[in-house]
């Protein structure tokens, strides 16, 4: 994928680099700051935070223009990594704010955020390369540009840090996802066979627990279990069938069916007088009330007559209304009324009325207790009836205890024996009932088990099928070792190497000259050489193939390896005149930046930028 | 039965007048001040269990209180106006009597006070020997001897004889 970096600018300086498509050189004797200038650029590119030098204190952030493909967007990057600090992308009209590697996450990280744009998959993988369940490690996008980069600390000594143990393993994943050995599929299949691994790991702890138990047990199978069950059901029945069945012939030939009946026959009886006599008593509880509150009201008016007997013969004295006395003499006669002296005799009409009142209450009270006597006698014969009712039932009631315990006993010993019997019967049907839910949980899981190793053999098998799957991958890595053979051979390497003879390990995928391992290159310009034609052939090839691999390439002091004593510049020249035929091949489209204290003659148009001790990249006022 | 023009029930009238009466005949005849008493001792007397009630808690001697059986049912009942036990009647009761001549009653700084005239003397004990009047005559008497107090007083005695007069409500029957 086309990745360039155009333009970086670094806050509170007046630094603003500008960077060309293909071969870019930063150039500046030692502790310049021309290291820290790539590593910037590389913490455009999604890096983290880190192995900056003590100069870059003062520099609160990052602006770079990058490019890939035909996506331009410019990055503000804060140069420290606290959770606070976001990262702000933006192009035309948009703006993006990205969370940097810092824990806890603020939403979608700038790191995740690249691999969409590099169109790179978002894939775990096995953080053990041997064994697929191992725990899951996501691939970012700094371990893609692992191939984008040669540090001047690793230059000579190490093939994109395959000494490091952790970074080593992720380097083979990308090769291997670069060269079509590893692929998102096997990564989702490896990621299921842990899932299934785990889930069989468990039900295999359950299931020997489960064997473990039942065969201890004496129930055998689940098939004996249930034909064993049906035997001692239909035996059960067959018990209380039988129990029944004496029981009842044994009740009709000694009378008790009958008495039982009887005494619930008088039960019942007992039961309807005590609901009369109730409605009895009631009625005579009301009746008594009412005869109370009738003689009440006789009395009242009795009092009512003696008192207006008693104030009829008053005369008033003084007027009731205003209290004026009243002349008594000369008003009216006794014929007529002293307030109103109207004609009446009212005390006479009012004490008939009254008198007929309390002879018609009178007669009330008369007839109710009248209907009380009645009543209270129905009452007393319905009490005698109860009490004779009540005798001829306990009388009937004790007859039948007495004939039930002589039943007993004389059926005792076949009683016992038959209930003992559907007692032990019942709880080995119990016990058999719970076995064979045991066993059918057991054959579940069995199955559940069995199905499980079913898929996990699936799952492996189809790993196996897109591993073996090399022809591509093959092709393509042979490519990688053309290309490779090819550039190393247009540099001056020493003769000794035989470099047509340029092989990649397909364990390590490491680069191996001539049959030595890289660790056996001993010169240490021999090794920045193959390191460097290794760079520039994952270059050529996966941008000529379109792989994937991010074509940009960071190259840090190359020509320090060659020493002081003995310095070749032809040699040097040599290794860079590869590299500007890489970027200048018009099939690639790459942009190498390298940064160098020795440049050949050569190559000085291609110098972007020149540091010096008084022109350091971060000048000393800002870096404090 | 026919309702005399201005003639309040009888019944009603005697009672007041044995009450006042009674009263009238203690050492000091100072009769019943205040229309708030007569209208509390109207109430026990009217309501016989309330009345045990209230002579028990007042230490009545059991010989006292069980030489005539005083208990029977509500007389007429009244209802609750503001703090106390109320009926309407009273006034038309004591203009009555008033107007008769068998009681006096003066306005004075204390309230209306309420003696019985020596007329109205002689119409209870003309009363009191009718077995009707008998319990009720006897009822003003225990009245009289253990219930002369205050009407504020009276009204705490029968709260606490009966608590559920304090829950009725304004203009409702007791």
């Amino acid at each position: 994928m086309k990745t360039r970096i155009r333009r970086i600018q670094l806050a509170s300086t007046e630094r603003n680099i500008r960077f060309s498509p293909g071969l870019n050189i930063i150039y500046g004797p030692i502790s310049t700051g021309k290291s820290q200038l790539l590593r910037l650029c590389r913490i455009a590119f999604g890096a983290k935070v880190k192995g900056l030098g003590p100069e870059v204190r003062g520099i609160r952030d990052i602006q770079a223009d990058l490019e890939v493909g035909d996506f331009e967007f410019r990055v503000y990057r804060p140069l420290t990594d606290t959770a606070r600090e976001l990262i702000c992308v933006s192009w035309n009209d948009h703006e993006l704010l990205l969370a940097n590697e810092a824990k806890p996450y603020r939403g979608q990280r700038y790191s995740e955020w690249l691999l969409g744009v590099f169109g790179l998959p978002v894939i775990n993988v096995p953080s053990a390369p041997t064994r697929d369940e191992s725990s899951p490690t996501p691939l970012s996008i700094r371990d893609y540009m692992m191939y984008c980069s040669l540090p001047k600390e690793e230059i000579g000594s190490q093939v994109f840090s395959h000494t490091h143990p952790h970074k080593d393993i992720k380097r083979r994943y990308i090769f291997e996802l670069l060269y079509g050995i590893y692929s998102a599929e096997i990564a989702n299949e490896q990621s299921r066979l842990r899932e299934v691994r785990h889930i069989r790991a468990n039900l295999e702890i359950q299931l020997r627990a489960i064997e473990a138990v039942y065969d201890d047990l004496p129930w055998g199978t689940e098939e004996m279990i249930v034909e064993e069950l049906s035997r001692l059901q239909a035996e059960l029945t067959a018990v209380q069938a039988r129990k029944i069945e004496t029981r009842e012939a044994t009740e009709q030939k000694s009378g008790v069916a009958l008495l039982r009946s009887l005494v619930q026959h008088l039960d019942h009886k007992i039961g309807e007088l005590h609901g009369q006599l109730g409605e009895y008593e009631a009625g005579a509880r009301s009746r008594a009330l009412l005869v109370k509150q009738l003689k009440s009201q006789v009395n009242k008016l009795s009092r009512a007559m003696t008192a207006t007997g008693a104030f009829g013969r008053i005369r008033y004295k003084r007027c009731p209304v205003c209290g004026s006395g009243i002349d008594d003499s000369s008003r009216t006669d006794h014929l007529h009324c002293q307030l109103c002296l109207q004609p009446a005799s009212p005390d006479e009409i009012s004490l008939r009325e009254f008198a007929d009142e309390q002879r018609r209450i009178a007669l009330q009270i008369e007839e109710t207790e009248e209907l009380s006597t009645n009543s209270e006698e129905e009452a007393r014969r319905l009490r005698a009836k109860l009490e004779v009712v009540e005798a001829e039932r306990n009388e009937l009631s004790r007859q039948l205890d007495d004939k039930v315990s002589s039943f007993i006993s004389d059926r005792e010993q076949e009683i016992v024996g038959l209930a003992e019997a559907g007692a032990r019967m019942r709880e080995r049907v119990s016990t058999l009932e719970s076995a064979l839910k045991f066993a059918r949980h057991r054959k579940e899981k069995r199955k559940r088990f069995d199905n499980i190793v079913e898929e996990e053999n699936s799952i492996m098998e189809s790993l196996e099928d897109l591993r073996s799957d090399r022809g591509i991958s093959d092709t393509r890595i042979r490519m990688l070792e053309q290309e490779m053979s090819s550039i190393l051979s247009r540099m001056k390497v020493p003769g000794f190497l035989d470099v047509r003879d340029v092989w990649i390990n397909r364990t390590t995928y490491l680069p191996e000259v001539g049959g030595r391992q890289f660790e056996d290159l001993l010169s240490e310009g021999l090794t920045v050489e193959v390191n460097v034609a290794h760079a520039l052939a994952h270059q050529v090839v996966t941008q000529k193939l379109g792989l994937g691999l991010p074509g940009i390439l960071f190259i840090d002091g190359p020509s320090a390896a060659f020493g002081d004593d003995g310095y070749d510049p032809e040699r040097c020249k040599a290794m860079y005149e590869q590299i500007r035929n890489v970027c200048e091949d018009s099939g690639v489209n790459v942009q190498v930046i390298v940064a160098d204290n020795r440049v050949p003659t050569d190559f000085s148009n291609y110098i972007r930028l020149e540091l010096s001790e008084n022109d350091r990249l971060i000048p000393d006022i800002v870096s404090g | 039965m026919k309702i005399k023009l201005f003639d309040p029930e009888a019944e009603g009238k005697a009672r007041v007048l044995f009450l006042i009466s009674a009263f009238s005949a203690k050492p000091d005849a100072e009769g019943i001040v205040g229309w708030a008493k007569l209208f509390r001792l109207d109430f026990l007397v009217r309501y016989p269990d309330v009345m045990i009630s209230v002579l028990k808690n007042r230490k009545i001697s059991q010989r006292r209180l069980s030489a005539v059986d005083i208990s029977g049912d509500i007389e007429s009942r009244m209802i609750m106006y503001r703090w106390g036990p109320w009926d309407p009647m009273h006034y038309q009761y004591t203009a009555s009597l008033y107007a008769g001549g068998l009681i006096d009653a003066t306005r004075e700084h204390r309230g209306m006070v309420f003696n019985a005239t020596s007329l109205g003397n002689e119409i209870t004990q003309s009363l009191a020997r009718h077995d009707d009047w008998y319990v009720l005559n006897h009822r003003a008497q225990l009245a009289r001897d253990y219930l002369d107090l205050s009407a504020r007083r009276l009204t705490e005695l029968i709260i606490e004889a009966n608590p559920n007069v304090a829950q009725v409500k304004m203009r409702e029957e007791i």
